[in-house]
């Protein structure tokens, strides 16, 4: 069959010339420009003029970069269906939750395999922090490229008004209790204290900070994940506390699970006083604030007690090689993923995104340039992301079956939020469901 | 002019069609030379496929085969035995009437509560609505008695009756081992559990009946055309005929049987998307979603909702149409006004019911909040949440609706309700008499593809509105208020990890619960429309 594809394509297109250019494919999640005056998002700039800068750099290489949704597991799907057609796009920027499949699919290869010794060496300056959530087993599958945490959003106008020193926003559960309120006596208009999207990784990360594992085999880190731990104890102070910041009137979101745009639009039409979103958005928080006259503050993801300071886990993604090349492209596309994410253009995507620098020498760099005391917002998510310690729980967990297992975390946060269900058993039940469903994958690779 | 346009417009249009399709060939060459290769591979690839197949049989043990050939032989010779004798009129079958179905229905539920196995329940219905039906039978002396018996074995049609039960003996061997072949006879395995046992039998079965239909058909053809005396109107061989169904017949094998087949197979195997690693499991994917109360929840689900959106929708749209219909100015204005949301998708009505039903920033609420102070969870409350995509369901297919009920109310002869008016019927009563009746087709029309819309088309509604939420119970424990068929069928079928299997095996229940919905639509109820002559 392969063959016969082959030779389809061999038919259709033109017997490339021996001295033609190389060319690999990049696709991304950031979406296309067609006229580069059209460009409205400064991330897709950011990336054709690195683009531009890599092939003045390789005059024998031509890089295209293809956006074939703005999802990531869209872009994951139709770069493995391009793949059996035996089209697969050379360089894939894959979502950490689906780290484990994608290792998984054959499709990719770890770029430990193709590094040459220095490339390797050069890894050596990323945080430890965001290089462990890419790795399994021994490989290094992908380089982190963009990497998140959730920050909290607050009004400090709203904060002042009701009394509260705005420089100095909750760091714990029961301070978040405390100021909501505050708020809601002095603000009898709002909402709710809060919001913020029904995600499965705040909870994870409130769980890491108090140094659990989310599974077993330390996170899925040394074998596949076959149990979570979705009804532990620091689970369940989680879910407890989410429920009384609810019954109390201080928490809401849109109603619908993973709408982080509708719930940062909640906050900034002023219907909450504090968010917790991704640092991603950081520039679009910062511009729209200005817009709408809103007096911004940005602090650290609180933590849910004076105990827990395990840290924080990353999110994001990293981007990745495809197997089934000529060595010269994979060479190529291997030269392309270290220029991509190599000092100098970690700066710029850093600067032009919110995405954190992924690398100790870019943190210097910035740090030198003061970018960091005339952009103090931007230091908050890299701040807490060193200061975390670097173990199995702050590493995040991986799972195949990642989106099904996290529907069920989040299952429960609905059904104990909005229908009033007890937590230990709504808990216990997104424990037993992740569980056979984590064992039903494994059982494809016995 | 007239001879001029007569003798060029069929050039012309020829003309035109071969410029297209040159510009087609031209235009899609690449894509013509792939396809061509396909096929030149699948044909190529089938010496090595009847290679398989010989091995296969070569190495299956006989407990295998023998039992699956035996349902096959019993199956065929005893149905075509009953339609040999109905061709011949020896006897008729019985019609399968409403109280046979309800029945049927209720011994179903009755034994399900009473703590059976889905499928069990399932074949006790079956049986309880048989009985019903032969026991209803209209002329039952005619039916049971020596005359018919004697007429059945009568010298002249035993050899038509052994030849028509050879024929069934035959092709049902041959027709069982489709579904037998397809699922690896993995039925009839030594260790395969009894609930898979059972399903298996039924399985060889449904091949067996596809296998049969078309020697029934021709059965029944002969009958039709000797009552109908003659051949007329028919094709006489079957050369030409074919050749004129090649191009549908092979559109529909690239595109519909074939991927129906990998389905099967996909249904069969433990898969996760989109990964190549794969299991075969027999029919452990089916057993599982029959005892699975998630997906039991979203089947019931799908069924409340459609039940409420056919029912608002057509009632509606019925009654919107009596008062569009009347003679008032600028109606053609109202009716295109009425008929528009149907022009927008479902995921676009989503939409606008996701802004109006909002709990905090919502249209509705912010009404409610002005006047009663209420602000109600519509998305997030599981009481709520299905009334809302039934309202947004209702509200995209209404035009839908209105349209055909538009036209059909103008297709009433006025002589006939005047006719009526004078002999005394007031209002209600040439409208429950007279209207209803005669709108029937339309009415019949509309509840097939208002059914199709609410198990189908209403995916975008719930993707847009409440990703198939809120859940029920602790942690989602009994399913989601609205996660309908169609919408964990995809969920399951396309995110990254999803269980593929268990989605392909989820398409096929929800392909045969359509067949079987259109199937006693057409059979019960069309017969009750009156078409006008």
């Amino acid at each position: 069959m392969m063959v016969m594809i082959l030779a389809g394509i061999v038919l259709v297109l033109p017997v490339a010339a021996q001295d033609a250019p190389i060319e690999i494919t990049f696709v991304h999640i950031f979406g296309e420009v067609d006229n580069e005056e059209d460009i409205t998002d400064v991330r897709i700039a950011v990336i054709e003029s690195i683009i531009d800068d890599f092939m003045a750099e390789n005059p024998n290489v031509v890089v295209r970069s293809r956006s074939t949704s703005t999802d990531y597991v869209e872009v994951f799907n139709n770069a493995l269906a391009a793949a059996e057609q035996g089209l697969a796009p050379h360089v894939i920027q894959v979502e950490e939750g689906l780290t484990q499949i994608a290792a998984d699919s054959q499709l990719f290869i770890p770029i430990s395999d193709v590094a040459t010794p220095e490339q390797l060496a050069s890894l050596d300056d990323f945080l430890p922090q965001v290089r462990d959530y890419y790795n399994v087993g021994d490989d290094i599958w992908g380089i982190p490229w963009n990497s998140s945490n959730p920050v909290l959003y607050y009004n400090r106008g709203m904060f002042e008004e009701a009394g509260l020193d705005p420089d100095s926003p909750p760091r714990t559960f029961a301070e978040v209790l405390e100021v909501c309120e505050a708020l809601s006596a002095a603000l009898p208009d709002l909402q709710s204290c809060a919001n913020w999207p029904m995600v499965a990784w705040f909870p994870e990360q409130w769980v890491s900070m108090q140094n659990v594992l989310i599974a077993d085999n330390e996170n899925g880190r040394t074998a596949r994940a076959s149990e979570v731990f979705y009804d532990s104890d620091e689970m369940l102070l989680v879910a407890n506390w989410w429920k009384e910041m609810a019954d109390r009137g201080f928490y809401s979101y849109t109603g619908s699970p993973s709408n982080y745009t509708g719930e940062a639009g909640l906050f900034i039409t002023r219907r909450t006083a504090m968010t917790i979103n991704s640092t991603a958005g950081l520039t679009n928080f910062i511009s729209l604030s200005e817009r709408f006259g809103i007096d911004l503050g940005v602090g650290r993801l609180f933590i849910p007690n004076e105990d827990a300071t395990n840290g924080v886990t990353v999110g994001g993604a990293s981007v990745w090689l495809s197997a089934g090349h000529s060595d010269a492209e994979i060479e190529a596309a291997r030269d392309f993923v270290f220029f991509l994410t190599n000092t100098e253009n970690n700066i710029r995507w850093h600067q032009g995104s919110g995405y954190f620098p992924n690398r100790v020498s870019a943190l210097e760099q910035l740090e030198a340039d003061g970018w960091y005391d005339e952009n103090p917002f931007f230091a908050v998510a890299i701040d807490q992301l060193r200061e975390s310690e670097v173990n199995a729980a702050t590493a995040g967990a991986i799972l195949g079956p990642s989106a099904q297992v996290r529907g069920f975390l989040i299952e429960a946060f609905q059904s104990i939020v909005d229908g009033g269900q007890d937590p230990l058993e709504a808990l216990q039940t997104a424990a037993t469901r992740g569980t056979a469903e984590l064992q039903a994958y494994n059982s494809l690779f016995e | 002019m007239q001879q001029l346009v007569e003798k060029w417009s069929p050039r012309l249009i020829s003309g035109f069609s071969l410029v297209f399709l040159a510009w087609f060939v031209f235009s899609e060459w690449g894509g013509l030379v792939r396809f061509g290769n396909y096929l030149a591979g699948a044909i190529a690839a089938t010496p090595g496929s009847v290679q398989t197949i010989w091995t296969y049989y070569g190495g299956l043990p006989a407990e295998q085969l023998l039992p699956s050939l035996l349902v096959g032989v019993i199956f065929g010779m005893v149905t075509t035995f009953i339609i040999s004798l109905t061709t011949r009129a020896a006897i008729r079958l019985p019609g399968f009437s409403a109280w046979a179905m309800f029945s049927g229905a209720g011994a179903a539920i009755i034994a399900y509560a009473a703590g059976m196995i889905t499928l069990n329940a399932l074949l006790v219905g079956a049986l309880v609505a048989v009985v019903v039906a032969w026991a209803l039978q209209p002329d039952m002396r005619a039916f049971l008695s020596v005359d018919t018996a004697r007429r059945a074995f009568s010298r002249d049609l035993i050899p038509y009756t052994l030849l028509a039960m050879f024929g069934g003996a035959v092709g049902g061997a041959l027709g069982s081992q489709v579904m037998a072949y397809a699922t690896q006879h993995c039925t009839y395995a030594p260790d395969a559990p009894l609930v898979q046992r059972q399903i298996g039998v039924m399985v060889t079965a449904f091949g067996t009946l596809f296998a049969l239909m078309p020697v029934w058909t021709l059965m029944l053809w002969r009958r039709r055309a000797q009552r109908r005396g003659g051949t007329s109107g028919y094709f006489r061989g079957f050369a030409l005929p074919l050749l004129w169904l090649l191009p549908t017949l092979l559109s529909l094998i690239v595109f519909l049987y074939y991927p129906a087949t990998q389905i099967i197979s996909l249904s069969l195997k433990l898969r996760r998307h989109p990964l190549p690693q794969e299991r075969f499991v027999c029919l452990e994917n089916y057993v599982n979603l029959a005892q699975d109360p998630i997906y039991q929840n979203s089947f019931i689900a799908t069924m409340l909702i459609t039940v409420a959106v056919v029912a608002l929708a057509m009632s509606a749209a019925l009654a919107i149409a009596l008062l569009a219909s009347q003679k008032v100015k600028y109606a053609g204005v109202y009716r295109t006004l009425l008929i528009w949301p149907y022009a927008l998708s479902p995921v676009v009505t989503g939409v606008i019911f996701y802004t109006m039903f909002q709990q905090q920033t919502g249209l509705i609420n912010y009404a409610l909040q002005q006047t009663v102070g209420a602000s109600p969870r519509w998305l997030t409350n599981p009481d709520l949440a299905p009334w809302v995509i039934v309202f947004a369901s209702v509200w995209n297919i209404l035009g839908f609706n209105i349209l055909f009920y538009v036209a059909g109310l103008q297709n009433i002869p006025r002589d006939l309700m005047e006719a009526a008016e004078i002999d005394g019927a007031n209002r209600v009563q040439r409208f429950l008499r007279m209207t209803l009746p005669l709108l029937s087709p339309f009415t019949f029309f509309l509840l097939v593809t208002n059914i199709t819309y609410s198990f189908y088309g209403i995916y975008g509604a719930v993707d847009t509105l409440t990703s198939g939420g809120p859940p029920l119970g602790p942690g989602g424990r009994d399913g989601g208020a609205t996660n309908v068929l169609i919408y964990k069928l995809y969920q399951d079928a396309f995110s990254p990890g999803s269980p593929a299997g268990s989605a392909a095996a989820q398409a096929m229940i929800l392909f045969l619960m359509v067949a079987i919905v259109t199937l006693i639509q057409f059979r019960f109820i069309e017969r009750r429309v009156t078409y006008a002559e």
